[in-house]
């Protein structure tokens, strides 16, 4: 990418899970698997103690050509995601040449039991704009913040469904 | 630096320090999918 940075996804699920997130999503990138948190969830210290799987809290790292960690962006919650717009003005902040990445290989897509299938997806997230937008009106007297996180979230929303509505443009063209 | 190797989605062993020609960024998500 522009920006000289490759991306790649880490969390607990199984290569087979993966290959389908990929499939679904048409990701450009390999997503890896680490289903103990021992090799990268954990030492980079994300993992989720406060909930009961342990999980990897949603995060943002940057890495160098030394692979030293150069900036990052850890989420309140699972819900909190930066703007890729954000990303990307980060990563030109490292000063790295352009690079490129090809797709990531296959695999054997096998989606787990609570995935969610892509035909539902823009339903999701209008359900949880509206939900967002409400939440954020009936709270309004409780200050600025609720104001402000339910502003974010809407607009979070739309650009999810934005992305989802290019995807299905792309391949019906 | 952190390195590890992980498996990706076709199985294939990935090693970070093979991967640092360029930067990298690495998407922590939740998983449980």
């Amino acid at each position: 990418m522009a920006a000289g940075v490759r991306v790649v996804a880490i969390d607990i699920d199984s290569p087979e899970q993966h290959a389908a997130m990929i499939e679904k999503l048409s990701l450009p990138f390999p997503m890896l698997s680490d289903p103990d948190r021992s090799k990268a969830i954990g030492p980079f210290r994300l993992s989720n103690p406060t909930d009961e799987r342990n999980i990897a809290i949603p995060a943002l790292v940057l890495l160098d050509r030394e692979g030293s960690e150069r900036w990052r962006f850890v989420s309140r919650d699972f819900a909190d995601r930066l703007p890729e717009d954000d990303v990307i003005a980060a990563a030109r902040e490292l000063g790295l040449p352009p690079t490129s990445q090809g797709p990531p290989e296959r695999g054997d897509p096998r989606p787990g039991p609570r995935a969610m299938p892509f035909e539902g997806m823009s339903f999701y997230f209008r359900g949880a704009r509206f939900a967002a937008q409400v939440m954020g009106l009936r709270h309004a007297h409780l200050g600025e913040s609720v104001k402000e996180d339910s502003k974010a979230y809407v607009a979070e929303m739309d650009r999810f469904n934005e992305a989802i509505a290019a995807l299905k443009k792309r391949r019906s063209g | 630096m952190i390195d590890f190797e992980l498996i990706d989605q076709a199985r294939k062993p990935f090693r970070l320090s093979a991967h640092l020609d360029a930067g990298i960024l690495l998407v922590f998500l939740r998983g449980d999918w």
